[in-house]
């Protein structure tokens, strides 16, 4: 199966918080048997089902089908309750702080960029939680995926790719908004979506990269061409990582070994040598 | 919603993490009354923020946020071989903060800890509890308080190197080490000095400091709280390491030495050590694949008892030392 090029990922419980996102983003659906999938423009949205083990699931597996997760961010979004009456309906929060009711685990957010968002805590539950059945709670919010979501992506991702925006939909009394009002609930956090991938896509934009693609496929060529092993292949890698780093100019250039004809290992391992030479001279 | 530019970069101290436990020290409210529009956070222990799997060190070095904890026992640790014991016999460090505000491409944190978050150990008098305790077996003590953060450097935010100079005053079998490259000493220079408290500055060449050593104040700053606090009657030490092999460091720290010799009053030094850049293999190796700004980690080293070092390590600390002896007695001088 052809990996994803996604770069921000979505991930959300029901299929109504999702509309607002792929009608927004123009993301269009993909045939999958498992899941319903859509994708676009660098995005790529999961529609988990409720509950944290779904949200795990269904994070984990769009994870580990994307390819390059290097240049990649999670986002769960979704819908949260909470006891404090002075967060309206429709209020979004940038979650600081997930906690498993069950277990008890937490989980942090790298938030490394400025916002004008209420930033809380929120707690992942099993069950609904209502009034009538109110356990005691922890935490400002009360979801029902962010831990399963959490415990999903940190396997793949460092914390300041994974985020979680959760939009206060009621105060555990019972209150089930309806669609209409999801979409609009959801759709009003887009622009927070956008600047929170704006910012994880410029901190990955601006991450340094010593080799670039031409560079480690010149370097291959040559592992290639003078019969390197896999580790001296690695050793090739760390000697022109170095050189760039230690000089500033571009790894030298070594075409004059492509005109010799290497056939055994003996002969190869006097190239390498050669190599290394070079690498070092400076 | 704010426009994009607005969202880079968060302020340093953003975010404080709170260990539940930390909320009965005192120093958690001063903290948090200092940085009131910091969102705080409340959790369970430590690691669960510090450890936590895959961090990016350095993205975190720029928006370093604080967490407030309190440490379990063991509070005092035997001082490690690769570091001077200016021939003490009973070497300690105590660690009351973890991480610094500097950030120096050589240092040594960036390989041992997986957060660039600096972690405040609240409950100090439970380190000073073990370190009585411990004083009650022994004849004397040496004690360095400032290994692994830079005390002084944070004076301003959290008066540790105060609380820790108090404690010492009392304590004539305690030798204290407060290391610093800040020149933050009027933080403190109020406190009269004692005579078993060493105020130890980390000298560099001027290059080397704008080079490698970012955030850190200039070589001039730091000589000149050296000069306040050796005229105030304090036991100065000078740390001269790491000593960085860059191409014409014979020149460089030829120069330096000068530089420092006609600049303090060299009489009235306590004492010298000289080290040349050493470190960990493994931290070594984590911190030079990941620290992409830095050349420190792309030269030829020389790997010995799982130590990376120079091959000309020798050499250096030779040079420096021949130098020093004009202007310093030999005898004071650790290398």
């Amino acid at each position: 199966m052809e990996r994803w090029k996604g770069r921000l990922c979505l991930i959300t419980a029901l299929s109504v918080e999702a509309k607002p996102l792929i009608e927004h983003y123009k993301l269009s659906s993909i045939n999958n048997r498992y899941f319903r999938i859509y994708e676009g423009n660098d995005i790529i949205l999961i529609i988990s089902g409720v509950g944290k083990i779904k949200s795990s699931i269904a994070t984990t597996y769009i994870l580990s089908q994307i390819d390059n997760l290097d240049r990649c961010v999670a986002l769960n979004i979704g819908l949260c309750g909470t006891q404090d009456r002075s967060h309206n309906r429709g209020t979004p929060i940038l979650v600081n702080k997930v906690r498993d009711r069950d277990t008890g685990y937490e989980y942090f957010p790298d938030i490394l960029f400025s916002h004008n968002m209420i930033e809380g805590g929120v707690e992942t539950h099993s069950v609904l939680v209502s009034l009538e059945n109110q356990p005691p709670i922890e935490e400002k919010f009360v979801d029902m995926e962010a831990s399963g979501f959490f415990e999903g992506a940190s396997t793949f991702l460092p914390p300041h790719r994974i985020s979680c925006i959760k939009v206060v939909s009621d105060y555990l009394d019972g209150y089930i908004p309806d669609k209409t009002d999801v979409i609009h609930m959801i759709g009003e956090v887009i622009p927070a979506i956008d600047c929170i991938y704006r910012v994880m896509e410029y901190h990955m934009e601006h991450s340094t990269v010593v080799l670039d693609d031409r560079e480690k496929t010149y370097l291959d060529r040559i592992a290639e061409h003078i019969r390197l092993t896999v580790s001296q292949t690695h050793e090739l890698y760390d000697m022109a990582f170095k050189y760039k780093l230690r000089t500033g100019e571009d790894i030298p250039s070594f075409e004059d070994i492509f005109a010799i004809e290497v056939k055994t290992k003996e002969e190869g391992k006097r190239e390498f040598e050669r190599i290394k030479r070079i690498f070092w001279s400076k | 919603m704010k426009g994009s530019k607005e969202y880079f970069g968060a302020n340093r101290f953003s975010h404080i993490y709170v260990e539940d436990r930390a909320y009965e020290y005192p120093i958690t409210h001063m903290i948090l009354d200092r940085f009131q529009s910091a969102h705080v956070v409340s959790i369970k222990h430590y690691k669960n923020v510090f450890n936590r799997s895959k961090q990016n060190f350095w993205l975190q070095k720029r928006h370093q946020n604080i967490i407030l904890a309190v440490k379990d026992a063991p509070f005092l640790y035997e001082g490690p071989d690769i570091c001077e014991d200016f021939g003490n016999k009973h070497f300690y460090y105590a660690s009351t903060i973890l991480n610094c505000i500097y950030d120096c491409h050589y240092c040594y944190l960036q390989g041992m800890y997986q957060s660039a978050n600096i972690v405040v150990f609240v409950n100090i008098e439970d380190f000073f509890h073990a370190i009585d305790k411990k004083l009650s077996h022994l004849d004397s003590m040496y004690l360095c308080t400032s290994y692994d953060t830079d005390l002084l450097a944070l004076e301003g935010i959290l008066p540790y190197s105060r609380e820790w100079i108090y404690f010492a005053a009392q304590r004539g079998k305690l030798t204290m080490e407060i290391r610093t490259k800040s020149s933050n000493y009027s933080k403190i220079e109020d406190i009269q000095p004692y005579p078993n408290v060493i105020l130890a500055w980390t000298l560099s060449p001027k290059e080397i400091i704008e080079k490698y050593e970012k955030g850190t104040p200039p070589l001039d700053s730091r000589l000149n709280a050296i000069s306040k606090a050796i005229d105030d009657g304090w036991n100065v030490r000078l740390s001269l390491e790491p000593i960085v092999r860059v191409k014409d460091w014979r020149r460089l720290y030829t120069d330096f030495i000068h530089t420092i010799c006609t600049s303090i009053d060299m009489n009235k030094i306590y004492d010298i050590n000289i080290g040349v850049f050493r470190m960990n293999k493994e931290y070594f190796k984590k911190i030079g694949r990941n620290r992409l700004d830095t050349d420190i980690f792309s030269h030829l080293i020389d790997v010995e008892d799982g130590v990376v070092c120079y091959g000309e390590e020798e050499d250096m600390k030779g040079t420096l030392a021949k130098e020093l002896f004009k202007y310093y007695p030999s005898k004071k001088i650790y290398i």
